[in-house]
């Protein structure tokens, strides 16, 4: 009996922590997003004194770059040179 | 001079004030002391080369006994980071894309900034990793303006990295946090960063570090660059940096005569009275005006005693 309150309690606490577990990720998501135009600003006309030194960056980010730009409310990719669409 | 101590001295000074030469005519002294010396030239506009009267160019080249040269070519170094991006971005991007890529790359080359940062990539470079080469490097900077962004530069990068390595620090630990049951995020993004950070941090604690490096100003006893230096020392001094020796180059020789240079002299004598008085601080090192172009090595050797004779006034 005290077994199968304790499997209940556990899918119960499942159950509650899903919707939660996507606004984390939702909310996570808008931090990289952040991150992202932190990094590329220089491509949306904002100075980026380091924009240099993120283009070694780019091997790692280019994969998410077409997620980006569209969540980001871009249809086409800003960027002249990646047409990813 | 107690600045040639120092295993990195930087030489500064407003155009056309003797700097090449002074830091050629340093770098050469070193060398016949036994120093195995670096001389780097960050001017895009090189004069070293027309100094020793041979190329140098973008390797480190030697010039003769203990004594090897550089001229910094920014478009070269922007080059070759190019390429190393693209290197690495190779397998990570479907081939669709890479022509893209490359391109967009292409054109950051050609940004505003990017020939400074790949200068100030190099000058980072090389003193990281020749110090272990070399007893002395010595850098002959280009005018002012340009050695004092030079130098603020690692200050000015390291506080904006480090901005965007805490804010990606703290989503990686959400992450890892909320989403991974406290798995660690695999970031290479936050390596590379940290990576870049760490070097800055380094080699601004190489230019504080005043047993390990020295700046020298060289000027003219005229109105201008008396002025210039004293803005480039109050400005260094803000980002912690002592200039503690000055050159005064070109100082009439007691034995000009004429008329000419006797009018010369008295237009002259109140601004070495105003050098005097404004730089009380800094070691003063007089060098007067020779008759010739100073390009010839005896020439150079001869310009370099005054070193060690220091200040003649």
């Amino acid at each position: 009996m005290l077994e199968h309150m304790k499997k209940l309690l556990a899918y119960y606490e499942e159950v509650i922590s899903l919707p939660h577990k996507r606004e984390i990720a939702l909310e996570l998501r808008n931090e990289d997003d952040l991150f992202f135009l932190m990094l590329y600003s220089e491509m949306l006309g904002i100075p980026n004194p380091v924009y240099y030194y993120t283009l070694e960056l780019y091997p790692y980010m280019i994969e998410q770059f077409h997620d980006w730009h569209l969540r980001m409310g871009m249809d086409k990719s800003p960027l002249s040179g990646i047409r990813c669409c | 001079m107690d600045v040639l101590t120092k295993t990195i001295i930087f030489v500064g000074g407003k155009g056309g004030v003797g700097k090449s030469t002074s830091a050629a005519a340093l770098a050469l002294m070193s060398a016949r002391e036994g120093h195995e010396t670096l001389l780097v030239s960050t001017d895009p506009a090189h004069n070293t080369g027309d100094i020793f009267r041979r190329k140098i160019g973008g390797d480190i080249t030697r010039i003769q006994r203990n004594l090897s040269a550089l001229e910094i070519d920014p478009e070269r170094e922007t080059t070759k980071y190019i390429n190393s991006v693209k290197e690495n971005i190779k397998g990570t991007v479907h081939s669709g894309m890479m022509e893209e890529v490359h391109r967009q790359l292409d054109t950051a080359k050609a940004s505003p900034g990017a020939d400074e940062a790949a200068l100030f990539d190099k000058l980072i470079r090389i003193i990281l990793e020749e110090r272990e080469n070399f007893d002395k490097i010595i850098f002959d900077t280009a005018p002012t303006g340009h050695t004092i962004r030079l130098l603020s530069l690692p200050e000015l990068m390291g506080v904006w990295i480090e901005g965007l390595l805490a804010k990606r620090k703290k989503t990686n630990d959400n992450y890892s946090r909320l989403l991974n049951d406290g798995e660690p995020r695999e970031d290479p993004v936050y390596d590379v960063l940290r990576e870049r950070q760490q070097r800055f941090a380094r080699v601004r604690r190489i230019l504080l570090n005043q047993e390990e490096t020295g700046f020298i100003f060289v000027l003219n006893p005229e109105r201008l660059p008396i002025l210039e230096t004293e803005k480039a020392i109050q400005l260094l001094a803000k980002y912690e940096l002592d200039v503690k020796t000055l050159i005064i180059n070109k100082v009439l020789p007691e034995e000009a005569d004429g008329t000419f240079f006797a009018e010369r002299k008295k237009y002259e004598k109140p601004h070495l009275e105003d050098i005097r008085k404004r730089f009380e601080k800094q070691e003063k090192i007089y060098i007067p005006l020779f008759p010739g172009d100073v390009s010839e090595l005896e020439q150079l050797e001869r310009y370099s005693t005054y070193f060690k004779k220091g200040s003649m006034l």
